[in-house]
């Protein structure tokens, strides 16, 4: 072939990538074909979310500020920069994101249709995305708020950069977005879910708290778990430890005894309540919780251990 | 730093192995409060016994935390802060961000306008080449030469 060949060939391609861009995203598609159907206020915009305006390379710290500034917090654009960018990468990679809101206490659970981020925006909640806003073999990443949306004209509405309220079509938001791998994170103070999650996303989130964030913000959060499904073992167990690691010891038996209500079979509950009852001083009770962990998982080595512990502990 | 990875993760596996058959006490976890991600984490969610494929994931985690950590300390990150992001992840999440770490996606918003600028750049100077109204590439004839 020769080189204008070639060059041809490549300014076909470059047309087809051009036509396959202008077709509606399916996302989009779907979202305007089930209108009728869908609950979804028409509009809807979230004047709580303070806008910040991104430094040079900072549109992590500012899009990360900006969530959480929502939630109740007061931080600036360096304070955040300190926990999520990377100076050697230039930019913030998504996980530091992940860990610096569980750090301040918040929830923050992935939202990866765009259904559920308009969702998110309609109940007030800011949704976090993470773009590329230019093409695959030249990227361009990006992470913005997403703070609203008009369904007549088909927009996003997002603080973005430098840009408050930027309005941008369903369909570029959506190509963008998917370029991005369809990351979005929806960030709630602890009192309240985001209305998206479901209980598995929860769960893992409110651990994430508990890991990193400080003893109230977890015990808020598995509270906040339980309420929203009071049969989950995941949460009472989780509000059991938060409890137990504030040192918090006779909520955190009424929260591992209903963790043992609701899987009768599990040694974890008891495994757990037998340390919460010695450090009540109920030795004898802690000893009756542990031999039922025991009981439960015969062959485990660690709730043999527990028992030996507790029995030898003063 | 990829192959150092995987190496020492291949190294771990055997050794969560050996470490479980002699039942020497496992970490801190032996003995002691079942932590929240224990049963959070999807692969507990069926309830079940500490299996050796739950604790070599604990080894390897382990390792994989060093090595991450390495890498944010690379990246400038000061030694507590980048222990700290690493302390908000949990296993899962851990063994995930280990296989990409290197090339992970950092946003950075509008300065890497850059780069799009070279590339538009290229393309407008081969349409002007194209037209005649630019000699850049050697590679492209304008219909001005070809005549």
């Amino acid at each position: 072939m020769t080189l204008r060949g070639g060059f041809r060939l490549l300014t076909l391609a470059a047309v087809l990538a051009a036509a396959s861009g202008c077709g509606t995203p399916m996302q989009t598609q779907a979202l305007l074909d089930n209108r009728a159907a869908s609950d979804l206020p028409a509009t809807a915009t979230n004047e709580a979310v303070p806008f910040i305006p991104q430094q040079d390379l900072y549109c992590g710290p500012a899009a990360t500020g900006m969530a959480l500034n929502a939630s109740g917090l007061d931080l600036s654009q360096e304070e955040v920069a300190a926990r999520v960018y990377t100076p050697g990468r230039e930019g913030t990679r998504r996980d530091d994101v992940v860990a610096a809101i569980r750090r301040w206490g918040r929830f923050a659970t992935p939202v990866p249709t765009l259904a559920g981020v308009l969702r998110e925006v309609a109940h007030g909640n800011p949704v976090i995305v993470f773009q590329n806003l230019a093409l695959d073999v030249a990227p361009q990443w990006h992470f913005a708020v997403a703070i609203g949306y008009d369904m007549d004209a088909e927009e996003m509405i997002l603080h973005s950069g430098t840009r408050r309220a930027h309005r941008v079509s369903f369909s570029t938001f959506e190509r963008t977005w998917a370029r991005g791998g369809y990351w979005a994170l929806a960030v709630t103070p602890p009192r309240r879910l985001p209305r998206t999650a479901d209980e598995g996303e929860a769960l893992v989130a409110a651990a994430g708290i508990s890991r990193a964030g400080n003893a109230d913000d977890a015990m808020a959060a598995f509270r906040t778990v339980v309420k929203r499904w009071p049969d989950s073992f995941g949460a009472q167990m989780g509000l059991g430890n938060a409890y137990y690691a504030a040192d918090r010891v006779q909520e955190a038996e009424e929260a591992f005894r209903a963790a043992a209500a609701l899987r009768s079979s599990a040694p974890e509950p008891w495994n757990n309540l037998a340390y919460a009852l010695h450090r009540q001083g109920r030795d004898s009770d802690a000893r009756a919780a542990a031999r039922r962990a025991v009981e439960r998982a015969p062959h485990d080595n660690r709730y043999r251990q527990t028992l030996k512990e507790i029995s030898l502990a003063p | 730093m990829n192959m150092l990875r995987r190496y020492r993760k291949i190294v771990a596996m055997p050794l969560a192995g050996v470490v479980l058959a002699m039942h020497v006490p496992f970490g801190a976890a032996q003995a002691a409060m079942v932590g929240t991600d224990e049963v959070v984490a999807p692969a507990a969610q069926v309830q079940q016994q500490v299996s050796p494929d739950q604790a070599r994931a604990r080894v390897a985690a382990a390792l994989d935390r060093e090595d991450i950590q390495a890498q944010l300390r690379a990246w400038g990150i000061g030694p507590d802060e980048a222990k700290r992001r690493i302390a908000a992840l949990s296993d899962a999440e851990i063994a995930m961000l280990s296989d990409r770490i290197a090339d992970d996606p950092a946003g950075q918003g509008v300065i890497g306008t850059l780069l799009v600028i070279a590339v538009l750049g290229f393309l407008v100077l081969v349409i002007t080449d194209l037209v005649g109204a630019t000699d850049v590439f050697p590679f492209i004839h304008s219909r001005a030469e070809r005549q």
